[in-house]
């Protein structure tokens, strides 16, 4: 049970995904790093459906993506966007309540499995006693969880995450992680971009890096993060050492070689 | 469904709306005259002006406002775009199109198939505009420019067409592209009711597909939404909706626009809610409109177009002027 992409040929304007193969194996927490614009953000868009793909083949357990509809894989696989619109004035659980709209007739009628869903999503977010708040007043982090509930009540066994930690203070990133770590652990498949390497590096067991539109490196973060590789996609000089608090890697840059970029 | 409080009280200020415009104008009459005759009080005895004039005149008023309500609903989910209607997209203008050019050139047509002129109008309109919207992906703001120049367009080939073609009365289709009901009777009634009744059931049983569109083209498709299909599918329905309205009472312009404006800001955006007090809205400013210009200025009808224009455009300046961030498409 593995996400297959195979020769990928996708893009926008004059960026392109060029010949882009990768596995992302079930039950993992894996990371997408690299520079901006190196094609994290695409290669989800692509895996999604919403880009479409010039060439090669997405494969879920063996089955085409493509040949799966919209309907049945938004079933498999749920998705958090960078700037996720909440519609003025709704509220928690109105919001979440979509997620079930995959598992649902075209009139949206909630039955009691989709509100045990909704319940359940909500509880495991920590926001079960605001169902009855509006989104727009909630804080960063809130706002945040919110949508990652949407993503659960969707009950899909994948997860993918545009930058989850983006636009949120220190505090939230990690409460964010800590979320996606534990829901990684009851067994959500979590592919996320993430900016932060040491973040990576500390929450996911597969680091996916990319660089202009290719993937350049792909494993374990011991194995991945090396001063070879910050400086080959970052262009940077950097010492890699054990993260004093959880032993996992981390980056201290040296100095910066400029220009490289 | 429950009922919302607030729908009731738009229903019950559509009522009043209808009766008072039963009772006015070149002949004033009592609200007892009025009661009397809609229910037969007096017996069969009919007041003539009621039965035959007013009350088609104001049912098709309260109908096509709605239609246009509704079809500026949708249009403004689907394209992400709070500044769209179907007069601003250019759907109105389309379909004024499509009638002008029928009517002119086969003088003959009967009256039913000015519908289907409007609707093939309209729907070039739309088309336009919709493939714009999907394959280049241009920003709200262009997109309302396009449709605005569209619109333009359309109305000088109107315009050239009355001018050239010969021994045709200018006044009718002029007093028609303005947006009046004068003179208009139960014939039009009666063509235009079932297919509308029909659009506002089936808009009313995709407001669930619409909340989805709402969250976004992103959010929708990870969310199982077909979002190109199900968008040119709504599309269609905004496109008969307006035509159906247009080929009716002409081009009435703003409703499309003011009526969902008004109504998110009364019960927000669910379309569960959104849509039924959307058409109420749309319903009550048309017949109102319609109703007002009969007695400003008697005894000249002014077209209930040109009052809706008059509230409307500066609503939309105004709402251009809130409207700083743009939406993603």
């Amino acid at each position: 049970m593995s996400l297959s992409l195979r020769a990928i040929r996708a893009g926008y304007n004059e960026f392109r995904l060029r010949d882009v193969s990768l596995d992302i194996h079930a039950g993992s927490f894996t990371a997408l790093i690299g520079p901006n614009g190196c094609g994290k953000s695409t290669l989800l868009k692509v895996i999604l459906q919403l880009l479409r793909l010039e060439q090669g083949r997405i494969t879920l357990a063996g089955q085409s993506l493509a040949e799966l509809g919209p309907r049945h894989l938004a079933r498999q696989i749920a998705y958090l966007p960078q700037h996720p619109v909440a519609p003025p004035g709704i509220t928690v659980e109105d919001l979440v309540s979509y997620g079930r709209a995959p598992h649902q007739n075209f009139l949206g009628h909630r039955s009691r499995v989709d509100q045990f869903q909704i319940n359940y999503a909500l509880e495991r977010v920590g926001m079960a006693t605001q169902g009855k708040e509006r989104v727009d007043q909630l804080s960063g982090g809130q706002r945040q969880r919110v949508f990652i509930a949407l993503c659960l009540a969707q009950d899909a066994p994948w997860i993918l995450l545009d930058e989850p930690t983006s636009f949120l203070d220190i505090k939230h990133q990690y409460e964010t992680l800590d979320l996606l770590a534990e829901l990684n652990r009851d067994g959500k498949t979590c592919v996320a971009v993430l900016h932060d390497i040491g973040q990576a590096a500390r929450y996911a067991d597969c680091l996916v890096v990319m660089q202009a539109g290719q993937v350049i490196a792909q494993g374990n973060p011991e194995s991945v993060i090396t001063p070879e590789l910050m400086s080959t996609v970052y262009g940077v000089d950097a010492h890699i050492y054990a993260d004093p608090v959880t032993g996992t890697r981390a980056v201290a840059l040296k100095s910066n070689r400029g220009g490289v970029d | 469904m429950r009922l919302d409080v607030r729908i009731a009280v738009l229903s019950i200020i559509l009522i009043v709306v209808l009766c008072w415009s039963l009772m006015v104008g070149a002949v004033p009459l009592r609200v007892e005259i009025v009661l009397n005759t809609l229910f037969e009080l007096d017996g069969p005895r009919q007041n003539f002006i009621i039965m035959q004039s007013r009350l088609p005149r104001s049912l098709l008023a309260a109908l096509t406002g709605g239609a246009l309500a509704l079809s500026g609903a949708i249009v403004q989910t689907i394209l992400s775009n709070d500044l769209a209607s179907p007069k601003i997209i250019g759907i109105n203008s389309g379909a004024a199109l499509g009638v002008i050019t029928a009517s002119l050139l086969l003088p003959t047509l009967p009256s039913n198939y000015l519908s289907l002129a409007a609707a093939s109008g309209a729907a070039l309109a739309a088309g336009l505009v919709f493939l714009l919207f999907e394959l280049r992906a241009v920003s709200p703001t262009r997109l309302i420019l396009i449709g605005v120049a569209l619109g333009l367009f359309f109305e000088a080939i109107v315009n050239f067409l009355l001018i050239i073609l010969p021994n045709t009365s200018v006044s009718g289709p002029l007093i028609w592209l303005s947006g009046s009901l004068w003179g208009l009777g139960w014939s039009n009634l009666t063509t235009i009711w079932l297919p509308l009744t029909v659009l506002f059931a089936v808009t009313g049983l995709l407001s669930y597909r619409l909340d989805l569109l709402r969250l976004g083209r992103a959010q929708a498709v990870s969310l199982g939404v077909h979002v190109r299909r199900e968008r040119l599918a709504l599309l269609t329905l905004a496109t008969l909706l307006a035509a159906l309205s247009v080929s009716a009472v002409g081009v009435m312009g703003f409703v499309g626009l003011m009526a969902p404006h008004l109504a998110r800001a009364l019960v927000g955006w669910r379309h569960q809610l959104l849509l039924p007090t959307a058409a109420l809205t749309g319903a009550i400013l048309v017949t109102f409109a319609d109703t007002v210009g009969r007695i400003i200025a008697p005894p000249i009808e002014v077209s209930a177009g040109i009052l809706t224009a008059f509230i409307g455009a500066p609503f939309f300046i105004v709402i251009l002027l809130r409207n700083r961030r743009e939406v993603q498409p």
